[in-house]
């Protein structure tokens, strides 16, 4: 039968090297990308927007052909063998590819055929799959009736029909209010847990990669540049933030002032916000705060963070995310 | 047999929605009926011309029925566009359904459309005092148009 679950004994799930894709134009989304997803892992490819997430999915679920490189999904290359890649896969895209004029069950039928799923069993897993994305109530309602999250719960139900062994997540939360982004955290860390589904999240939300992610790889310009679990990679920038805010006073005089403690590291001034990196937070404040008393420089507030992804995807992509997004 | 199934659920697609909406539904049949009913009482003189054999209704009626094919078989390819924005057209890309049946699924809905269409059409042509010697012909005509207009849509 055509449900797929063929052995595979590699330890990856996904394997990608040298990716290389130019669009039109010179754009070269993909500079030599390399990926590896271990098998029964939840893996965050986090980026801002333009980076290369998506142009990855597209390559490693058959959408597209890389100029370049080469990738192996679930044991099978995506470019010689990409039918049996897609009966292992599934599928949540970006945009909703639910059809607004079928009801949900019709979507989740249709779905069924594609992946040669007939009869009464398609019948039976419909109406389970339906029943377990709480779905069952609007089940022959027309989909264009349903809210956002309904839409994307179907979306998921849709791309989880077959039981694939690789799930894809592209950017799975993107215009969900808080509620519905709850539940779909939830669901994916579920999936993850009991199933051990391999599911490759694309996101450019920096705490659902914090939060699902077991792996993470930052890519930027079409390269991954930098890779690790989130908190391999936040204690790699090896203590906390300080940041003041400063009440007056000159800010560059201020930051050439905490250039001259000893405590503070890579000071950088954003617009009334001094920043500066310690390895011990709590020590350092009491003398960063006498530095700027000295030059008469008065602090409105001091905050003491913990590194963040933010912070992570500062260093390794040398802007900040707000600057990339 | 599954590429087969799988044709059928695409254009079950399409019929959905055409289906589903009542006023394009309404807006597809009674065009051709206004065509007919408007363009037949307007150049009806025509007939009278010198060397004009039959009554007008008789000449118009072939060339609604083509009309119809042609336009039809250009809008068949709106419903894939509306696909690409919607990412539905990834979604089923993604399966390993067979990829003939996306676009015969889509032109069997398209055929299917156009042969009711035209069987309305005849009936009320024949109504209007049309005389059609082969009617079976006629459909075939407007069926092997609608193939060759939807290729020269495709090119």
């Amino acid at each position: 039968m055509y449900c797929a679950r063929t052995p595979f004994d590699s330890h990856n799930s996904i394997e990608a090297s040298g990716l290389v894709k130019t669009y039109p134009g010179d754009v070269r989304a993909l500079d030599g990308l390399d990926l590896e997803v271990e098998a029964g892992t939840v893996f965050g490819l986090l980026g801002p927007n333009g980076a290369g997430k998506s142009t990855t999915v597209r390559i490693l679920t058959t959408l597209s052909s890389p100029d370049a490189g080469s990738a192996r999904v679930a044991g099978h290359d995506v470019l010689a063998e990409p039918v049996r890649v897609r009966h292992a896969i599934g599928v949540v895209g970006q945009k909703h590819g639910v059809d607004f004029d079928a009801t949900g069950r019709e979507n989740l039928v249709v779905q069924g055929e594609f992946y040669g799923l007939t009869g009464a069993a398609l019948r039976r897993r419909a109406a389970e799959s339906l029943e377990r994305f709480g779905l069952a109530d609007a089940a022959d309602r027309l989909v264009k009736t349903y809210s956002g999250g309904m839409q994307r719960r179907l979306d998921v139900a849709m791309g989880l029909l077959h039981r694939p062994q690789v799930l894809f997540l592209d950017e799975p939360t993107t215009g969900l209010d808080p509620e519905a982004r709850a539940q779909m955290w939830a669901e994916i860390e579920r999936l993850a847990r009991e199933e051990g589904m391999t599911i490759l999240l694309t996101t450019h939300y920096l705490e659902e990669a914090d939060r699902l992610a077991s792996q993470l790889a930052i890519v930027d310009r079409g390269r991954i540049v930098a890779r690790g679990t989130p908190d391999a990679l936040k204690s790699e920038l090896h203590g906390d933030t300080i940041a003041v805010e400063l009440a007056n006073g000159d800010g560059p005089a201020a930051a050439a002032a905490l250039e001259r403690v000893p405590e503070a590291r890579e000071v950088a001034l954003e617009g009334r916000t001094l920043r500066a990196r310690a390895s011990n937070g709590g020590a350092a404040v009491p003398a960063v705060l006498a530095a700027l008393e000295a030059h008469g420089v008065r602090a409105a507030a001091v905050t003491l963070s913990r590194p963040s992804l933010d912070d992570v995807y500062l260093r390794y992509a040398g802007r900040t995310w707000e600057e990339a997004a | 047999m599954t590429a087969l199934r799988q044709t059928w659920q695409v254009a079950l697609r399409y019929l959905r929605v055409i289906a589903r909406q009542p006023a394009f539904l309404f807006i597809a049949l009674v065009q051709p009926i206004i065509w007919l009913l408007l363009f037949g009482a307007l150049f009806k003189a025509v007939a009278q011309i010198r060397g004009f054999h039959g009554s007008y209704v008789d000449y118009l009626t072939p060339g609604v029925v083509v009309m119809l094919a042609v336009s039809s078989a250009g809008w068949t390819g709106m419903g894939f566009i509306e696909d690409m924005d919607r990412g539905v057209m990834d979604r089923m890309l993604v399966t390993p359904a067979w990829r003939g049946a996306f676009n015969l699924g889509s032109v069997a809905q398209c055929v299917l459309s156009v042969v009711i269409q035209t069987l309305l059409i005849i009936g009320l042509a024949v109504l209007l005092g049309a005389h059609i010697a082969n009617v079976p012909v006629l459909i075939l005509v407007a069926v092997l148009m609608l193939r060759f207009a939807r290729k020269v849509e495709v090119s």
